[in-house]
């Protein structure tokens, strides 16, 4: 079974990572909008073996979870400080038009223009 | 370093390595849900007599993927028109798959009537572009293939 140690320890210490960012992260509450890159993600997923959450209901979300779930219905602000005049008069004219918003089923839900769609704000 | 201390070091960084994917895949997700999820559809039309694919390259004026070769035509059902929000039988889009063909390629709508698109499936697409720019939001894409029996003359 010698072949099996390394493996063994590399997954205690693997373990032991999570809980000692646990132990020393004090931003294990913020919403999941807000957390920065390097912050465990682990501890905000209640299915990761790492998470606090692990053997808790499922009934045990944050509220601020909840926030997340109720903010996907509603339209963000238009990005109207997003300054186009650089790019080509036509296609600038082109991001005014409207995007038809839908849930992950294709259901539709709202509108909004061409320029907040395809803005990559992932950070 | 001691072999023990070596693999620690390497596991420490893999696993570290792991986290941060993992806090970047939530991210992505986190602003797609936030609402930004929009419907698109890609449009394939291919010549019967050769069955070559029609391909176009995107102009350099483009703000979102300049310059890029892709496939027949790619673009949004608009809000803006009444018709391009019907969902039966995916009619908004075909709609707009014959306006937005007039529109890039100069094929007029005539030889692009709704009743021969093919539906073929829906995707869930997310690329990124240049910069700020980029589909990172995410599209429900609806494919539909021109399926005609004769070519249409180009």
């Amino acid at each position: 079974m010698s072949f099996v140690r390394p493996f063994l320890g590399n997954m205690i210490f693997a373990v032991r990572t999570g809980l000692t960012r646990l132990l020393f992260s004090s931003r294990t509450t913020s919403s999941p909008g807000l957390k920065p890159p390097f912050v465990s993600a682990a501890l905000y997923n209640p299915r990761s073996p790492c998470s606090p959450f692990l053997f808790s209901k499922p009934t045990s979300r944050t509220k601020s979870d909840m926030a997340a779930v109720s903010v996907a219905k509603t339209v963000p602000p238009e990005l109207a400080t997003i300054d186009l005049s650089d790019y080509d008069p036509e296609q600038s004219k082109l991001m005014e038009e409207r995007c038809i918003l839908v849930d992950a089923q294709d259901k539709a839900y709202g509108a909004k223009d061409k320029k907040t769609c395809a803005h990559a704000n992932i950070f | 370093m001691a072999p023990r201390t070596r693999r620690l070091v390497r596991t420490l960084i893999f696993f570290d390595f792991w986290l941060y994917a993992d806090s970047l895949a939530g991210h992505l997700m986190v602003n797609i849900n936030q609402g930004l999820l929009h419907r698109a559809f890609s449009a394939f039309i291919f010549r019967p007599s050769d069955a070559k694919l029609l391909l176009q390259q995107r102009a350099s004026e483009k703000i979102t993927f300049p310059d890029m070769w892709t496939n027949t035509c790619c673009s949004h059902p608009l809000d803006d028109f009444p018709i391009e929000k019907v969902e039966e039988e995916q009619l908004g889009v075909r709609v707009a798959a014959s306006r937005k063909l007039e529109h890039e390629l100069g094929i007029p709508k005539s030889q692009t009537p709704i009743g021969e698109f093919q539906y073929l499936t829906k995707i869930h697409y997310l690329a990124p572009s240049d910069g700020i720019w980029g589909e990172h939001e995410g599209m429900l894409e609806t494919e539909i293939c021109h399926a005609s029996r004769s070519d249409i003359p180009i």
